[in-house]
C-alpha cells in the first residue's frame, strides 16, 4: 500500500504460499488482507498474524495451517531477499504440516504428503494371536491382519467390473434415506393456520375470510453419517463400500463420512470430489491405518467425543459398516455404542459377513455391539446395499422402538 | 454515543471496561470488523463468550443491541417483517361499519401501510441505522437452515430489504453485525467469506482467572486462580462436554455462595454439577481421583 512499494508483490507471494498450504487465498481475500493491513499497520507481527487469520481462516484447522504458513513466510523472509526467492524457500520449507491425529480428527483432507509411518500401535503379534483365539468364525479369509500394516494401499484405478458397479450405483438416483419434518413451513393443506395468505385472499371478498389457508412442514432429507471400517479383515469390501459412500454422497448430498481402523479419519471432504477415482485416491492418501487392525470402540469413542455433537445435531441416521472383528476394548465398544445409539435417530450396522448363509454374530465385538443396533443388515453386494435403502425408506418417519431384541433371521 | 475505537488497544480497553477480558487476536478482529464495516463471524465451543462480544460492544459503543436468535425454520416472517393481521382485520371491519365507499384496492393499500407492519430484528437493524447503526447479533447461525443462510447472505451484502407492499428499506449506514456459531453444522463458505472470521479458543489459566475475577463479585484472586486451574485440568480430559468459561463463572459463583475460601475435595465434589453436564463425565472425573486433581489445581494456581 502507500509507502510500501514491495508490499504488493509480497502479498502475492504470501498468497501463493497460503495456497500451497491448502488455504483459499483468492484475489478478493488478498485485497481484503491489504485493507486490514492498512488498519493494523506493521508495528506488531502478531497483529498482522491476527489480521490474516480473520481473512484467510474459516475453520480451527485452517487456523493452524495459516499459522504455519505465516511462520514459514517470515522465517524464509529472514533468510532471503527477493520475494521470488522467498517463495522458493517456502517450497523447500516444511511444506504442509501434517496435522496430528488429535486435530479435527485428522479432518485435513488436503493431499498430505504420504508418511512412511512405521510406528506400530500397541498390540504386537502376540496380542493379536491371543485376541484371535476369541474368534470362533470359521472363514479364514476374514481373520485379522496379524500385523497392523500401516503401509499404503495402492488404490489407483478401478477394474472394469468395479466401474460397472459404480455406474450401477450412480443409476440409483432414487436413493432415499428417509426424510424428516424440518421446522420450515410451506403452503399446504393441514398443519398450521396461515394468517398472511388467508387475509390477503379475503380481501377479494371484502375482508371475509372464506377459505382458510394453512401451512405444512417441509420434508427434508435426513442427514446420513457413515462410519466405515477399513481394517484388514474388511479389505475385500473396502473399495466397494467407499464407492457406495461416494455414490451416496453424489445422490443425496448430506453425507458425513468417516473411516476407521485403529483411528478415525474424516473423509467427507475427500468424497466430495466428483470423480470417483480421484475421491478414492484422496481417501487413500489421508488414511494412515489402511488395512490394519481394528479398534472399533476407540474409534467410536473418538467420534462421540469430537464429532457427534457436530454432525448428529439434526436427527441423523448413523450407518456403521464393519464386520465387527474388533481387538480393542469390548467394554468400551459397548458403552460407546450405547451412547451413539442414544444420539442418533437410527443406528444401522451393515455387516458384509451377514450375507453368508450360516453367519451368526459371534465375534466378541459384534456381540457387544448388537444390543444397541436398530437395523442389522448385510452389505456384501450391490443388492444388499439397495436393500438397505428399501429398509430405511419403509421406516421413514418413525423412530425405532428401542430396547427390543433384534431378530436376525428376518433381514436376509 | 461513543465513537468507533481508533486503535486495537482502545478496543481492548472498551471490552475490559465492560468486564470482557479479550485476548489480543479477538481485539484485532473486532477492531477490523468495526473499521472495515465487515460482519464478524465468531466461532468456538459453547460458553467461550461469543454472544457476550456483541452485548459488550453494544454497551461500550452505546448502541442498540438487536438480537436474532436462529433456529431451524426461521423464515422472513420472523426474521424480517410480518403484517399485523389482527389489526388489519379490525381495520377492515371498522371501514365496513362506517359504511365507506372504499374499493377493495383502496382497502388493500390502506391495510398494507407502514402502521400495520411489524418489524422483526433484521428490518429493525436496517431501519435503525439513520441515527446510529445498531449492533446486530445473529446468534447461533448454525441452527438456522440453508434457506435462511442464503437469505442472510443477500442481506449482508447490500443491507436492504424489500417489502413488496411498501418498498425497499436500505440502511444508510450498515449496522455492526456479529454472527456466532457453535459449529453444529458447517456454515456455508460464501457466508463466511462475507465476514471476518474469528475462532475463540478457551482462555489460558491467567486470563480465565481474570475473567472469573471480573465476573464473580466477591471472589478472591486466589480462589479465582484455583477455579481456573481446576477447569483447565478438566479440559485436558476426554469429556463429552468440556466446561466452557460460562461454566467456570457459574461454578466460581457457586463456590462463593457456599462461602468457600479455598478449593478442597469435598466442595469440588458437591459442586461439580455446575461444570460437567453429563453423568458419564461426572463419573469419569470422580473415578479419576478428585483429591489429586484439586491438589494439582492448587499447585498450578500458585505457579
Amino acid at each position: 500500500m502507500i509507502g510500501f512499494p514491495l508490499l504488493g508483490r509480497n502479498l502475492i507471494v504470501f498468497g501463493r504460499l497460503l495456497r500451497r498450504f491448502g488455504l483459499g487465498a483468492q484475489p478478493d481475500r488478498i485485497v481484503l488482507f491489504a485493507q486490514t493491513l492498512a488498519q493494523v499497520g506493521f508495528a506488531s507481527r502478531e497483529d498482522v498474524r491476527y489480521a490474516g487469520r480473520c481473512v484467510f481462516v474459516r475453520t480451527p484447522d485452517e487456523q493452524r495451517r495459516f499459522d504455519a504458513a505465516f511462520d514459514a513466510f517470515w522465517s524464509s523472509a529472514a533468510q532471503s531477499r527477493g520475494p521470488d526467492e522467498r517463495a522458493d524457500a517456502a517450497d523447500r520449507a516444511p511444506g504442509r504440516p501434517a496435522p496430528s491425529p488429535a486435530q479435527e480428527g485428522t479432518a485435513n483432507t488436503g493431499a498430505r504428503p504420504r508418511q512412511p509411518e512405521t510406528t506400530s500401535h500397541a498390540g504386537g503379534p502376540a496380542t493379536d494371536i491371543r485376541d484371535a483365539s476369541l474368534v470362533r468364525d470359521g472363514d479364514r479369509s476374514f481373520t485379522y491382519s496379524f500385523a497392523e500394516a500401516l503401509g499404503e494401499k495402492d488404490f489407483t484405478r478401478l477394474s472394469p467390473s468395479e466401474l460397472e458397479l459404480a455406474h450401477e450405483l450412480q443409476r440409483h438416483k432414487q436413493l432415499d434415506f428417509g426424510r424428516r419434518e424440518s421446522r420450515r413451513l410451506k403452503p399446504g393443506s393441514g398443519g398450521v393456520f396461515d394468517a398472511r395468505r388467508t387475509l390477503r385472499e379475503s380481501l377479494r371478498q371484502f375482508g371475509e375470510p372464506i377459505d382458510l389457508r394453512t401451512r405444512t412442514r417441509v420434508l427434508t432429507q435426513r442427514d446420513v453419517v457413515l462410519l466405515c471400517d477399513i481394517s484388514g479383515s474388511m479389505d475385500r469390501y473396502s473399495r466397494l463400500l467407499l464407492q457406495f459412500i461416494h455414490a451416496l454422497r453424489r445422490s443425496i448430498g448430506k453425507v458425513e463420512a468417516f473411516v476407521f481402523g485403529t483411528r478415525l479419519t474424516r473423509i467427507t471432504k475427500a468424497i466430495q470430489r466428483r470423480d470417483v477415482n480421484e475421491a478414492l485416491d484422496e481417501v487413500a492418501a489421508s488414511v494412515a491405518d489402511w488395512g490394519g487392525g481394528t479398534r472399533i470402540g476407540e474409534s467410536l469413542r473418538e467420534f462421540n467425543l469430537v464429532w457427534a455433537r457436530r454432525v448428529l445435531a439434526r436427527g441423523a441416521i448413523v450407518i456403521i459398516i464393519s464386520d465387527g472383528w474388533d481387538r480393542g476394548d469390548v467394554g468400551l465398544l459397548a458403552s460407546e455404542m450405547q451412547r451413539l445409539q442414544r444420539m442418533s435417530y437410527r443406528l444401522v450396522w451393515l455387516n458384509p459377513l451377514l450375507g453368508g448363509r450360516n453367519y451368526r454374530p459371534q465375534t466378541i465385538g459384534m456381540r457387544a455391539a448388537l444390543p444397541f443396533i436398530d437395523d442389522f443388515l448385510p452389505a456384501h453386494n450391490l443388492k444388499s446395499l439397495t436393500q438397505l435403502v428399501v429398509a430405511l425408506r419403509s421406516v421413514n418417519r418413525r423412530r425405532p422402538a428401542r430396547a427390543q431384541t433384534r431378530v436376525l433371521e428376518d433381514v436376509s | 454515543m461513543a465513537d468507533i475505537p481508533q486503535s486495537i488497544d482502545e478496543v481492548s480497553r472498551l471490552l475490559a471496561d465492560h468486564r470482557y477480558i479479550a485476548d489480543r487476536s479477538l481485539a484485532v478482529s473486532v477492531y477490523l470488523g468495526l473499521r472495515l464495516s465487515r460482519p464478524l463471524f465468531l466461532e468456538g465451543e459453547a460458553g467461550v463468550g461469543k454472544t457476550e462480544v456483541a452485548k459488550v460492544l453494544a454497551a461500550g459503543l452505546q448502541r442498540h443491541l438487536i438480537r436474532l436468535q436462529c433456529y431451524e425454520g426461521l423464515d422472513v416472517n420472523h426474521a424480517v417483517y410480518e403484517w399485523n393481521y389482527a389489526r388489519q382485520i379490525l381495520h377492515i371491519r371498522l371501514a365496513e361499519a362506517r359504511g365507506g365507499s372504499a374499493t377493495p384496492q383502496d382497502t388493500e393499500r390502506e391495510i398494507f401501510g407502514p402502521e400495520f407492519l411489524i418489524k422483526r430484528p433484521l428490518l429493525q437493524a436496517i431501519e435503525n441505522s439513520d441515527a446510529q447503526p445498531a449492533v446486530l447479533l445473529i446468534d447461533e447461525i448454525d441452527r438456522a437452515d440453508e434457506e435462511f443462510e442464503a437469505f442472510l447472505l443477500e442481506l449482508l451484502s447490500d443491507f436492504s430489504v424489500t417489502v413488496p407492499e411498501i418498498g425497499t428499506f436500505t440502511a444508510t449506514r450498515p449496522p455492526i453485525v456479529v454472527l456466532t456459531s457453535n459449529r453444529t453444522r458447517e456454515v456455508h463458505d460464501a457466508l463466511k467469506r462475507r465476514c471476518l472470521y474469528h475462532w475463540i479458543e478457551y482462555p489460558d489459566l491467567a486470563r480465565e482467572a481474570q475473567i472469573t475475577e471480573a465476573k464473580v463479585p466477591g471472589i478472591s484472586r486466589a480462589l479465582a486462580r484455583e477455579a481456573a486451574a481446576f477447569v483447565a485440568s478438566l479440559r485436558t480430559e476426554p469429556l463429552y462436554k468440556q466446561p466452557g468459561v460460562a461454566e467456570t463463572i457459574d461454578w466460581a459463583a457457586a463456590l462463593v455462595a457456599l462461602g468457600t475460601t479455598t478449593l478442597d475435595e469435598a466442595v469440588a465434589a458437591e459442586t461439580i454439577g455446575a461444570l460437567l453436564k453429563y453423568q458419564e463425565d461426572v463419573k469419569k472425573i470422580r473415578q479419576s481421583g478428585l483429591q489429586s486433581r484439586v491438589g494439582d489445581a492448587k499447585r498450578a494456581a500458585l505457579a
